[in-house]
């Protein structure tokens, strides 16, 4: 019998692995308060990708939308998410900028940070960062990345554990199973270990419910010991996102454990993003069927469907399982990095270059060589001699061997960008000049989303330029429609 | 490495577990003659309680569609299902009648029996062998997995051991309705069952109901399971079994082989599917684990049921606790599996404790008659506080005073007024005569079920689904668009 502390990801993980990060604030704001009153102790929102794609494709100015949401959860911690050593995809950002990207969410209400090196080497990067946000007054989460190879054992994690929690700013560590592959036997295995070395700081549990074990996971994981579980509102849950809140409550309660959820607001909170959802066009999860590939090649699912899209363009759509299994070999071949940002993309599109050409390591993108040669940090394992020689021999090896990423400082990048303030700045580093500019034409956040009208009428738009007949109807189920020409 | 067979459900428990047996043979007979070249071991067909359902519900002749079935079908072994003691209903079948219906299904060219009784009367498991064996056709004998204190692996074994001892018995077939099988509990299940099982191979068959089957069934194969029941994708999972398509993808990566033409998969799932959208049925999707399954045994279907019979009462918010309840009326009653008819039997006693508010105050006659032994011996003993009040319930005199005849065939036919033609007689014993004579009056067999398919009809169907007001006009300059319910 224990009491479950509960971390909602409704508004970031499950958004992220199910719209893609489409949400804006205005479909998130009407029910803010109800998740506020819900009992979370803290609401996981935002990230720099997030903060890039709302500049992109939504045109909303995401410190706007940040400051609406964190006004509209009081009671709760509002947690952003950060790589230590970057903020924007496969590349190093200077340690000045990441250290400005803490203060400035903290100075705009973050009060919780989750940060994460798939490596788990660069521990003097994550401490430091712990330490800025630590001193704003904000608490912080390191992450252990969970992945399956032969150097990812029971060892490397109570290692990584003991290394991380090492600092006084760290406040606790999470164990992240982004891919969805952790099994009920390994967190049996693992979690014992991690909070032996964790120097007493609990440990919070994110898996994505992949293959449908999170579920289990969770279970296991309450069974030795844990007490913070991460989950989503229903519509947002399942699939490549998390559990469902409402199905990891009464999967708790049977096992006689207790939360401070208040249950009564669950359901309209799940009708206001099915709403949304089916308004905007946006998929809605649904529970997967146990699929034993998913651990074999670790591929997190929104990438999945990134690969489908990749191949499709070459006309090779129905050679992803190929591109499947070549991301686990080329994973292997270099050194079994953890299937997360940066390494899941670099590995991917090499995956998928080996499968369309035809040629393996026929071309090398430079963020593949960089990483060979330590921008990240070393490698958990030594990369396949084979294809570190091809990586040595490539043209572009000798702009990367024995150097390090560019580590300017604040006052130099804030030379190279202008006299702008700290928060445009930021915006000005993750994304392009015209599309800030075409934001902030397109006028403040809104406040809410209609829910219906725009999307069916899209639907009718699309109806009619398909529809070559002069005249088309269907009746059914009490409802007639025509279409003239 | 070994190599799989696969026994097609989609016909009978897919159907029977998502679309209530309502599967029409026009709606399948398209499919038949792709289902006939997949390579299955067996294809699952049908049972008495299909037949109930489609002469009460769909006023169709089921000896006049299963005749089509198999006719379309005719590479195939198609199998029918039977309990050993009765068809339909709670009522306890006469043996000649039991022994009619296998020679009759025979004679319509089934060729495969799974033979059935949740208390294990072995006597009447292998009389029907033997009929079925005389008229050709192979039998599996089912072992009905059910978790409780006196369910062992040992027990399965004694069973196993007992049911292998006839020469007239093929496979056995392990049977897990409520997918409470584990996959840490199949491997020593599967080893006792082999071990007792005079070498006669193994069919696997578990709902899906937690999500957990697929996973059990590869747990299954490496213990030496080398047959598996699964359903094309659209009535496969939920409450049904895994899907064809997952199993393949799973056993190819353990290095299992199989006869399964792949290619003709897709295009069966796309035929159901369409069917399914079109007439109005569910299509099967997996479920997030829910740990209360494994405390309440309840078969997937049985839950609606239970819902709506407590919202009759008006008591729908209790579900929970008929649920819970459930599981003390099982163990308070011996612990019967839970399946027909004794999932029902222990599923409406819990209702009639719950909506009186006083436990036992409502005996069913089944609940005596099981207690008296007419289903056979029970697994564990009644307890004594249960028995009882069944003992002092006022029809218990009357029932212990009239146990189940078992009158000869003349004897029945007599009794129905001489039929002479047997399937007539079968049919009377599944519907009373009035709903036989309403199929006929609805005319012959109905074999189209028209599907839509363009997308502008699939778009106008989904517009009619999100649509709320009750006329939309809709004109450009090309086009004018109408709907009004």
């Amino acid at each position: 019998m224990a009491r479950i502390e509960i971390i909602d990801q409704t508004l970031r993980d499950g958004n992220q692995s199910l719209w893609g990060m489409r949400m804006q604030a205005g479909m998130a704001l009407p029910v803010c308060d109800l998740i506020d009153r819900t009992g979370y102790s803290v609401v996981d929102f935002v990230g720099s990708s997030m903060f890039e794609v709302m500049v992109r494709h939504a045109r909303e100015n995401p410190w706007e939308g940040l400051d609406l949401v964190v006004q509209s959860l009081p009671r709760v911690r509002v947690r952003a998410g950060m790589r230590c050593h970057g903020i924007i995809t496969m590349s190093v950002t200077p340690d000045d900028l990441m250290d400005l990207w803490v203060q400035r969410l903290c100075e705009h209400g973050v009060r919780s940070f989750w940060i994460h090196d798939p490596l788990h080497v660069n521990v003097d990067k994550l401490h430091r960062l712990a330490r800025v946000a630590n001193g704003h007054g904000a608490e912080v989460v390191l992450a252990l990345m969970y992945s399956v190879s032969p150097v990812h054992t029971e060892a490397f994690y109570a290692d990584a554990a003991r290394r991380l929690s090492a600092s006084p700013h760290v406040d606790r560590l999470i164990l992240y199973d982004m891919g969805g592959i952790m099994t009920p036997e390994r967190a049996r295995a693992i979690i014992p270990g991690v909070v032996a070395a964790s120097n007493g700081k609990p440990v919070e549990v994110h898996s994505h419910n992949v293959t449908g074990l999170a579920p289990l996971v969770y279970l296991e994981a309450v069974n030795a010991g844990l007490s913070i579980l991460h989950t989503c509102s229903r519509p947002l849950a399942n699939g490549s996102s998390l559990p469902s809140i409402d199905m990891t409550l009464r999967n708790l309660r049977l096992h006689g454990h207790t939360t401070g959820i208040d249950e009564s607001l669950l359901a309209p909170v799940a009708e206001h993003f099915e709403r949304v959802a089916r308004a905007a066009g946006f998929p809605t999860g649904v529970p997967v069927e146990y699929d034993a590939w998913m651990v074999e090649h670790q591929v997190p699912g929104g990438m999945t469907g990134t690969l489908k899209n990749q191949l499709a363009q070459h006309g090779m759509g129905e050679r992803l399982d190929e591109v499947l299994m070549e991301t686990a070999r080329v994973r292997r071949e270099l050194g079994y990095p953890a299937m997360a940002t940066p390494f899941s993309q670099l590995v991917g599109v090499l995956a998928v270059m080996n499968v369309v050409t035809g040629r393996r390591y026929g071309s090398i993108p430079d963020e593949v060589i960089q990483y060979a040669y330590g921008w990240y940090g070393p490698p958990v394992a030594p990369l396949d001699p084979e294809v570190m020689d091809r990586i040595d021999s490539h043209p572009r090896a000798r702009d990367f061997r024995g150097t390090r990423p560019p580590n300017p400082t604040l006052a130099e990048i804030r030379r190279q960008y202008g006299n702008v303030d700290d928060d445009e700045l930021i915006l000005r580093f993750l994304v392009a000049e015209d599309h800030i500019e075409a934001m902030k034409r397109a006028g403040p956040v809104r406040r809410d989303y209609p829910a219906l009208g725009s999307s069916e009428l899209q639907r009718v738009h699309d109806m009619m330029s398909a529809s070559t007949a002069r005249y088309l109807e269907v009746a059914a189920d009490g409802l007639r429609l025509e279409l003239r020409r | 490495m070994a190599h799989i067979e696969f026994i097609d459900q989609t016909l009978r428990d897919g159907q029977q577990s998502l679309w209530g047996m309502r599967m029409r043979a026009g709606m399948a007979l398209p499919a038949c003659p792709l289902i006939d070249r997949t390579g299955y071991r067996v294809v699952d067909c049908t049972g008495s309680s299909i037949f109930e359902v489609l002469i009460k519900y769909c006023r169709e002749n089921p000896w006049e569609g299963l005749d089509r079935m198999i006719a379309a079908m005719p590479r195939s072994r198609v199998r029918a299902g039977m309990r050993s003691n009765a068809c339909v209903t709670f009522a306890i079948t006469p043996d000649a009648v039991m022994d009619l219906w296998v020679r009759r299904l025979c004679a319509h060219g089934i060729r495969s029996f799974w033979i059935y009784d949740v208390l294990f009367n072995i006597d009447k498991m292998h009389r029907l062998a033997r009929v079925a064996k005389e008229a050709g056709a192979e039998v599996a004998g089912a072992i009905n997995f059910s978790s409780s204190p006196v369910h062992t692996d040992e027990y399965y074994g004694a069973r196993a051991a007992e049911l292998s001892a006839s020469p007239d018995v093929d496979t056995l077939l392990i049977y897990d309705t409520a997918g409470c099988l584990r996959p840490e509990r199949v491997g020593s299940l599967v080893a006792q069952v082999r071990a007792n099982g005079r070498g006669k191979p193994i069919e696997l068959h578990s709902h899906n109901v937690t999500g957990l089957s697929t996973w059990t069934y590869l747990e299954a194969i490496r213990h030496g399971v080398t047959i598996l029941h699964t359903a094309a994708r659209p009535l496969a999972n939920g409450p049904s079994m895994p899907s064809t398509e997952i199993m393949l993808r799973n056993i190819a990566l353990d290095g299992h082989t199989h006869g399964i033409d792949e290619a003709l998969l897709g295009q069966v799932s796309a035929h159901f599917e369409a069917i399914a959208r079109t007439y109005g049925l569910r299509v099967g999707v997996p479920n997030e684990f829910d740990l209360s399954a494994y405390a309440h045994q309840i078969p997937g279907g049985m839950t609606g049921t239970l819902r709506n019979q407590l919202a009759q009462h008006g008591m729908a918010d209790r579900l929970d606790d008929v649920l819970d309840e459930t599981a003390v009326v099982r163990k308070e009653l011996g612990y019967p599996g839970m399946m027909t008819p004794f999932s029902q039997l222990v599923g409406v006693s819990a209702v009639m404790n719950i909506v009186t508010g006083k436990r036992w105050s409502v005996i069913p006659d089944e609940v005596i008659q099981y207690a008296l032994g007419y289903y056979g011996t029970t697994v564990a003993p009644v307890e004594p506080h249960v028995m009882e009040r069944i003992e002092a319930a006022p029809r218990y005199r009357e029932i212990k005073a009239s146990p189940p005849e078992n009158p000869s065939l003349e004897e029945v036919r007599r009794r129905n007024g001489n039929v002479a033609d047997d399937d007539e007689l079968l049919l009377r014993a599944v519907v009373p005569i009035h709903d036989i004579e309403a199929m006929r009056a609805a005319g012959p067999l109905r074999l189209d079920f028209p599907t839509l398919s363009s997308p502008e009809a699939d778009f106008a169907r989904e517009l009619m689904r999100i649509a709320n007001s009750r006329y939309v006009q809709v004109a450009s300059a090309e086009l004018s668009l109408e709907l009004s319910r």
